[in-house]
């Protein structure tokens, strides 16, 4: 949901916030001989965390939230460009080629390591990213259309949950428990950077790191949130979407095709 | 005695345990899968399951389907390509690991020094569990793994990168050394591991089979002075039949039913999948049972047919069909 | 006549390829081994970190760079990982359970197999090879054919993530071969002694317990192999009945240990090869046994 890089590069020294400071910044990486984004192209998942992005800020997201619920349709143009613009990205060499067999531990590494500028997946990550020298930034993904999205507007949210089953024997008692599990968890994931608050932290939070506490600060501030496509799908849509988004990033189609596969297999 | 109630009963009693198992796991999932193959659900419980009769496997074998609103669209759960890369998997089994398993055994029979030592060491990636060789091939295929830097270091990689990509159809990303993912490299990459590991197991049967062979019939042939490959070609070969037989069979059902290697070696399957894996994903990641069961019962009767067919082929002069 | 070896160059090129081929088969281990106890630094490269994963600086306070090292021996030999694979990876409940499992299988296998085949071959009763023949069919018959049935039976059993769901399909996959080893054992036992047992008051089940079952002791070790590696590494079914729980098995365990977003590869190498060891030395032990296994079941069939 958000981009963590280590800066200072091609003589950038702040995360592009407009689109057209993005692709520039992108060219003069290119041009130094470093790849942009680390993408895992074998763990469909990750290529999501680009792609969903890229059509939430040109769709905006009501849009693609709709799409995911299954209120609206996927026969779009605006996706369709959209698709094309990232598979544009692809090919200009923005994302790095061995992408199609890395897993995501290995470019994970590879980007701790510097070989990658930005690398854009979970906010979990930045417990991971052993910063003690500041040189890692958080940031959006710019806006590409302005007309329908906003910067502020961001791809996550809970994807995991408790549920209580309605037969269970005392269901108000384990709701509450539910309840204050999921808060612990929280607070104690928070804590430790591996996830985010879901209340408001009502202790001390001044160990928390510089990066987690930045992507708190984003998610306090969001204009909107669309849950990953994958989790609010069901099984099979889901699969089937997640089918295309891997043949988008192979090459395989492009974004007329992933938009009238989708439409005419899911609808 | 034979004939009383008590010793029919017993007889039953000792043949009990063994048929609750039998029919219980084998026989009635088959039942209940061709039951669920000619349905569509979601739901474990079976309660949304519609009743669909051949549908799911018209869809399965159809490239492309038309929905509602009359629009052709790509299948894809399409199977026909899983299969064919079983099928393929199942011929290189045939025509490359069992001879290289033949020649093996042909050559340890002989009376090598070490021979014991030799056999037990070819036998062992038999046991070795999947995940590790699946684990072990991913870091070789790897962009920056063993393959791609023994090839630089022989100096035969870019040009064999060039001429991959120049033979890449099904994208438009240059090949720079993911083989397990582009279509048309995945599959054989794949395929390497599997083959391996399974010579060791050919090669014990065919050996222990060679070994049976009568010394008499080979010092006469010998005495007449045959050759090695003639003694090879026309004593052994045809008294080991049998063996190879049921090599035969091993080597193509194992190969429609191949998933662990597979599965542990790419995230994805896609661009390389074989009926197992599709069945696992359709079942698992799609839910849809209905769809999965279609795939377990053409396995079934894909393996059947093919059992049948190889010992049809291996008959001859009034032997048997077993 | 004196006789004198002669080297023939044909034999030592057969024993040098030979002993490529060995060289093949034997890489897998050594690199499980390795891997094992390296860190995910030195598989892929990274800065230099001590056991509990803190960089580790030198005298100018900056980080030490270590290459990546996918093949060689480990530079620091991290025994460390066996230690975390064990604690938190579970290897030891998982490695437990994988033994549970599969000694509970051998016993149904055995039990099963034994009884039946004393019904076929010894006792007479029309239709007894047509039974032979029914669960030769087994043999045949792929494993997935039982995986959506099976899978939705234990579902509304409530017995998925339990012993039970792998014990007793393991148990039923192995039969037919069981049979098939059983068959094969049982006939070298001789018919008299069927008779003297009668002839000493005997019923059928006496002699089954008292004069069969003793003599099928070699029997007993080849089918207990033969199962215990149908189910030691067995995965498919592994990870669909017994995903989460105390229950799950090691080749799930160890897959499991590839986590879904993130993975400490060292620990995985030590949980493979915590897996391993135990089927290595089985096999070093008992390798006769084992290859007479496989050759009774397909030589015989």
């Amino acid at each position: 949901m958000a981009i963590i890089t280590p800066c200072r590069w091609a003589g950038w020294d702040h995360v592009p916030t407009t689109y057209e400071d993005l692709i520039a910044c992108c060219d003069a990486l290119v041009a130094a001989g470093i790849t942009p984004f680390g993408c895992a192209g074998s763990e469909t998942w990750c290529v999501t965390e680009y792609l969903e992005p890229i059509i939430e800020k040109t769709i905006g997201y009501e849009a693609l939230n709709a799409i995911f619920a299954g209120k609206a349709t996927w026969n779009d143009e605006a996706i369709a460009g959209a698709v094309d613009v990232f598979q544009e990205m692809i090919v200009k060499g923005y994302f790095d080629p061995d992408g199609l067999t890395l897993g995501n531990d290995q470019v994970k590494a590879n980007f701790i390591a510097g070989k990658y500028a930005f690398y854009q997946n979970g906010s979990w990550n930045c417990g991971e990213v052993n910063d003690a020298e500041g040189s890692f930034q958080v940031a959006l993904f710019p806006v590409m259309n302005a007309e329908k999205a906003t910067y502020g507007q961001v791809i996550g949210g809970p994807s995991d949950s408790l549920a209580v089953s309605a037969t269970s024997k005392n269901p108000e008692l384990a709701a509450q428990a539910a309840f204050e599990l999921g808060r612990a968890i929280c607070h104690y994931g928070y804590l430790a950077g591996s996830g985010l608050p879901a209340w408001t932290p009502d202790y001390d939070t001044s160990d928390v790191k510089p990066l987690v506490a930045a992507v708190a600060q984003i998610v306090a501030e969001s204009e909107g949130m669309v849950l990953f496509g994958d989790t609010a799908m069901s099984a099979d849509p889901a699969n089937i979407y997640l089918n295309y988004v891997s043949q988008v990033y192979g090459c395989e189609i492009d974004g007329a095709g992933f938009v009238e596969g989708l439409t005419n297999t899911l609808q | 005695m034979k004939r009383t109630l008590t010793y029919r009963l017993s007889i039953f009693a000792f043949l009990l345990p063994a048929l609750i198992l039998f029919v219980g796991i084998l026989i009635a999932p088959i039942i209940m899968s061709v039951y669920y193959s000619l349905n569509d659900f979601k739901a474990i419980s079976g309660a949304d399951m519609t009743f669909v009769g051949f549908r799911n496997y018209v869809e399965l074998f159809s490239r492309e389907l038309i929905n509602e609103s009359g629009a052709v669209y790509a299948n894809v759960n399409y199977m026909g390509d899983a299969l064919i890369n079983s099928l393929i998997l199942g011929a290189l089994s045939v025509f490359i690991q069992l001879p290289l398993a033949l020649l093996i055994a042909l050559k340890l029979s002989k009376g090598i020094r070490g021979e014991r030592a030799y056999l037990s060491i070819f036998f062992m990636p038999v046991l070795i569990s999947t995940v590790i060789i699946g684990q072990l091939w991913k870091n070789i295929y790897e962009p920056d793994g063993l393959l791609n830097n023994a090839l630089a270091a022989i100096g035969v990689r870019d040009q064999l990168f060039g001429w991959i990509t120049s033979h890449i159809h099904s994208t438009k990303m240059p090949f720079r050394g993911g083989w397990t993912g582009y279509k048309e490299t995945a599959l054989i990459a794949a395929f390497v591991p599997i083959l391996w590991q399974y010579v060791g197991y050919h090669m014990l049967l065919m050996y222990a089979g060679i070994k049976g062979v009568p010394t008499d019939l080979l010092e006469a042939a010998q005495l007449d002075g045959c050759t090695e490959g003639q003694v090879n070609r026309h004593i052994i070969i045809p008294y080991i039949r049998p063996i190879l037989r049921v090599c035969v069979i091993f080597a193509v059902t194992g190969s429609l039913k191949s998933f662990d290697l597979i599965y542990t070696l790419m995230n994805d399957t896609r661009r390389a999948e074989l009926p197992s894996t599709l069945m696992y994903k359709l079942t698992f990641l799609n839910n849809r049972y209905g769809l999965g069961s279609t795939i377990a019962v053409v396995l079934i009767v894909l393996c059947f047919a093919f059992a049948l067919l190889i010992s049809l082929a291996f008959k001859d002069r009034g032997e048997k069909v077993a | 006549m004196r006789e004198f070896k002669k080297f023939k160059a044909s034999t030592v090129l057969i024993h040098v390829l030979l002993l490529v081929l060995v060289v093949i088969n034997l890489f897998p281990l050594y690199w499980m081994m390795t891997f094992s106890l390296k860190d995910n630094d030195e598989i892929f490269g990274g800065y230099l970190k001590d056991d509990s994963g803190a960089i580790i600086y030198d005298a100018n306070e900056q980080k030490i760079p270590v290459e990546r090292n996918m093949i060689g021996l480990p530079r620091t030999w991290r025994w460390n990982n066996y230690v975390r694979a064990l604690n938190t990876g579970n290897m030891g409940r998982y490695f437990l359970n994988s033994l549970v499992v599969s000694a509970l299988a051998i016993l149904l296998t055995l039990l099963a197999a034994f009884m039946a085949t004393y019904a076929m071959t010894r006792m007479v009763w029309k239709g007894r090879k047509m039974m032979n023949k029914f669960f030769m069919l087994g043999l045949t018959i792929p494993i997935h054919a039982a995986l959506v049935p099976v899978f939705l039976i234990l579902s509304r059993l409530k017995l998925l993530d339990t012993y039970t769901a792998l014990v007793v399909p393991y148990a039923a996959f192995s039969l037919s071969m069981g049979i098939l080893i059983s068959i094969g054992f049982m006939g070298d036992i001789p018919y008299d002694l069927d008779e003297a047992a009668f002839l000493d008051g005997c019923n059928e089940w006496g002699t089954f317990g008292r004069i069969i079952l003793p003599l099928m002791m070699p029997a007993t070790a080849t089918v207990g192999i033969y199962t215990f590696l149908q189910c030691w590494n067995e995965l498919l079914f592994a990870t669909i009945f017994v995903s989460k729980g105390q229950y799950v098995t090691l080749p799930v365990g160890v897959k499991q240990l590839v986590g879904q977003h993130t993975t400490d590869w060292g620990p995985v190498g030590a949980a493979l090869a915590i897996a391993t060891i135990p089927t290595m030395i089985v096999y070093v032990l008992l390798s006769r046994r084992i290859q007479e296994g496989f050759i009774a079941g397909a030589v015989k069939g």
